[in-house]
């Protein structure tokens, strides 16, 4: 079936069967940042913004994001969010390995968008939710830490969000 | 001879994981694996094939139809039989991987013959034993004050995520480029030609990137080359292979099925003074090295402890399953969990410290073999991390509540808070055997701590502890050697419950550094974290877990067990206590009737406990 959607600012029409996964339906159209993981949701390698919110690509059936907007890293790299969410990165010394990044920068961009400041245990639910050998989880998490510090100094929030 | 080559950056290749990679025109592959084993020849067929897409089989290979590496020879594909579940029949190739799937799954396999009345649908033959053994005389178990015995199952997986295997091979005017994991271009090579004839000078091969060491052997990638190469010759145009999660777990990373078969006999004092050790491995259809591997189990399956008289025996087994993936960590690993679940099971049930236990034991000589770690050594690990974590109170206080459980007539086994705490300690190596020594082995202590939610059936564990002897390191090297055990330990912690994280929010590593030469650090936590969590569990559980990893259905069923048997028990005692107080002026034979009421509830806890 023709399935018409998003992809990266591109309002673009593909032919596929509708229970195909949006993971290999945007790799088919080269889009080499959403990687295969685990292939069953958890481990966050081939997440993608549907409509904003960070999902799983692997676990979404192509059929479902008729008229939505996909974005992935190739895209979202060019947004402000990236830039502070990398630097967030740098200053904690996390540095990806290239194969968990989309899992790692769409998940904190979740958390430096949320209106409220999040809880330890909350920052911990979400790095247990990312599963790469190439950063450890507290590393990750100071990244986290300092990237939402750079977004509420951007915006001119105070330390309590508001 | 290995030669590494780092990928080299050409027109059509955009990415350094071999799996983004593409070419103009490519095609994608995926393997006809058969999913039964036949002895004789087969056919198969699938549905038609759409236009633009071929099937390659043993048939269709241009040159030799089998490889060689590190003196192991396997079929390329299946021709004569199928010798295991899964072993690709042949290849199939086209442009979309959705319809490939699809051509896959309509895989028929048919035995040209019918199978023999006598032949069993499962073949399991001894592909080779060894006994060792040092003035074993097993005529004295009988008279021995203790004996404990016990059978302990482990296959861990590494379910570690990251790209899994496959190839690339580019084709460009004639010449071939082999993108794969394997670090050994030559090997590559090498195979690739002399399966698809073409010339040794035409073929590059390039190692991707690959973020963690792959458990694999350089077989299987050279193979996993030539069946693609065969494709890409025939094609005359770039092919890209890319193995689903789920072939990754059952064909690359599949971990041996290894049993062992403790008997040991204690004197008083909780020595041990015999011991016999069988164990069984399920290797796989495939397994090079199998006297290294025997040598590697004779060596570590005692750990370091010591007996005077034992008997050592292990077996390995050639099965119709697929090969596995053979790591000689993952060998200390599994011998490792047996051996500390029994200590804790014999502490357990002649009610010793566990701590006390294990340094009774340990080996008495300046060295231990072939740990090179002396008595001392283990005793400052022991006695750091049980200090810790106030391990012996903590220990003392659950084996009560343990005990207890199912003693409380009228408070149920599981009211929370249930918890448990296990101990381990031991050593690996990285390297082979050398003189019965090993290089640089690195010795450590661990304890993990959990609560258990009855309710839920949830473990969350409490803390976990670790204290490794690193041998001579510096200050900076400490923060590097925490964070790398500190994701080993997680990675650990992720394999053992299937279907369920769990997870630490508290890991402890305790770094003790020794004039000793610096040691091999990076497998200690899968040597000691999976023996550790078990000895928790079963004191939650207070039943013993045998195996590793743990379901949580299987823990539901053994809390469930549990509660049946206590809930049958009170209705028992309710029943003769009603009968009791209807016949308070009654004879004897009423008496009688409640006792019996009693016996049989001591029964029924008798039996739930064992």
């Amino acid at each position: 079936m023709n399935i018409s959607f998003e992809i990266n600012g591109v309002y673009t029409t593909t032919q596929a069967e509708p229970d195909e996964k949006l993971l290999s339906v945007l790799r088919k159209h080269n889009l080499y940042s959403v990687k295969s993981g685990c292939e069953q949701g958890k481990c966050g390698f081939c997440t993608v913004l549907l409509n904003d919110e960070p999902v799983p690509s692997c676990k979404v059936p192509v059929a479902i994001v008729q008229n939505s907007r996909v974005e992935t890293l190739e895209h979202f790299s060019m947004s402000k969010d990236y830039e502070i969410i990398m630097e967030g990165f740098e200053k904690a010394g996390v540095k990806l390995c290239g194969f968990c990044n989309s899992a790692k920068i769409f998940a904190t961009y979740k958390v430096i968008n949320s209106p409220e400041r999040p809880e330890k245990k909350a920052l911990i639910e979400v790095a247990d939710t990312v599963r790469c050998d190439c950063t450890e989880r507290d590393s990750f998490m100071n990244g986290v830490y300092y990237a939402l510090a750079l977004k509420h100094e951007h915006e001119g929030r105070r330390r309590d969000g508001r | 001879m290995c030669a590494s080559k780092s990928v080299k950056n050409a027109d059509f290749f955009s990415n350094e994981f071999y799996s983004d990679m593409s070419a103009t025109f490519m095609d994608n592959a995926l393997l006809l694996r058969s999913p039964v084993v036949i002895n004789g020849s087969f056919a198969f067929k699938t549905d038609e094939l759409p236009l633009g897409y071929s099937i390659f089989s043993a048939d269709d290979i241009p040159g030799k139809k089998e490889i060689t590496v590190n003196g192991i020879t396997v079929p390329v594909f299946a021709k004569d039989s199928i010798l295991y579940k899964g072993q690709p029949v042949g290849i199939v190739t086209g442009p979309d991987v959705q319809v490939l799937k699809k051509i896959c799954k309509s895989l028929v396999v048919t035995a040209a013959e019918e199978p023999s009345p006598g032949e069993s649908d499962s073949q399991k033959t001894i592909l080779t034993y060894e006994t060792k053994s040092s003035g074993y005389d097993e005529s004295l178990f009988p008279s021995s004050e203790h004996v404990i015995s016990g059978r302990w199952i482990s296959n861990l997986e590494d379910i570690s995520i990251n790209e899994s295997e496959g190839a690339f091979i580019g084709y460009n005017d004639g010449q071939f480029s082999v993108f794969s994991h394997s670090s050994c271009g030559a090997e590559i090579e090498k195979n690739v030609s002399i399966v698809t004839g073409v010339e040794k000078s035409l073929i590059d091969a390039y190692q991707t990137k690959n973020i963690k060491k792959q458990r694999v052997y350089g077989w299987q990638t050279a193979l996993l080359c030539a069946q693609v190469a065969v494709a890409a010759v025939k094609l005359k145009k770039s092919v890209k292979l890319v193995y689903s999660r789920q072939e990754q777990l059952d064909f690359v990373v599949r971990p041996m099925d290894v049993q062992v078969n403790h008997t040991t006999a204690l004197d008083e004092n909780g020595r041990i003074i015999l011991w016999n050790i069988d164990v069984t491995v399920d290797a796989g259809n495939i397994v090079p090295d199998a006297d290294q591997l025997i040598q590697r189990f004779e060596t570590v399956v005692m750990g370091l402890y010591d007996c005077p008289e034992y008997r050592i025996n292990v077996t390995i087994l050639k099965t119709d399953n697929p090969p596995v993936s053979i790591n000689y960590c993952s060998v200390d690993s599994y011998c490792n969990f047996a051996l500390e679940c029994h200590i804790n099971k014999i502490a357990d049930e002649l009610d010793l410290d566990p701590v006390e236990l294990r340094i009774n034991n340990a080996y008495n000589d300046k060295d231990f073999k072939p740990f090179k770690s002396n008595k001392d050594s283990l005793v400052h690990l022991l006695t750091s991390i049980t200090n810790k974590c106030d391990f012996k109170r903590k220990n003392v206080a659950y084996r009560l509540s343990e005990k207890s459980r199912y003693a409380q007539d009228n408070i149920s086994p599981f009211l929370p808070p249930v918890r448990g705490i296990g101990l381990s300690c031991g050593s690996t190596s990285g390297t082979s055997v050398n003189e019965n020594f090993f290089d640089l082995p690195a010795t450590g202590s661990c304890v993990v701590e959990m609560d258990f939610e009855p309710s839920s059936f949830d473990i969350t564990l409490r803390g976990v502890w670790l204290c490794i002897n690193a041998g001579q390191i510096s200050k900076e090297e400490v923060t590097e050697i925490k964070k790398k055990i500190s994701i080993c330990v997680r990675n650990v912690l992720f394999d053992l419950i299937d279907d369920h994280i769990v997870q630490s929010d508290r890991i402890d590593l305790l770094i003790a550094s020794s004039t000793e030469k610096s040691r091999v650090y990076d497998n200690i936590a899968s040597t000691l974290v999976p023996a550790a969590f078990i000895n928790a569990l079963s004191q939650v559980l207070a039943q013993i877990v045998n195996k590793t990893p743990v379901s949580k259905e299987q823990i539901y069923q053994m809390v469930t067990k549990a509660q049946i048997a206590f809930d049958e028990k009170m209705a028992l005692l309710r029943l003769s206590q009603n009968q009791g107080n209807e016949g308070a002026d009654a004879d004897d034979a009423d008496g009688a009737d409640v006792r019996n009421g009693a016996a049989e509830a001591e029964k029924i806890e008798e039996s739930s406990e064992s």
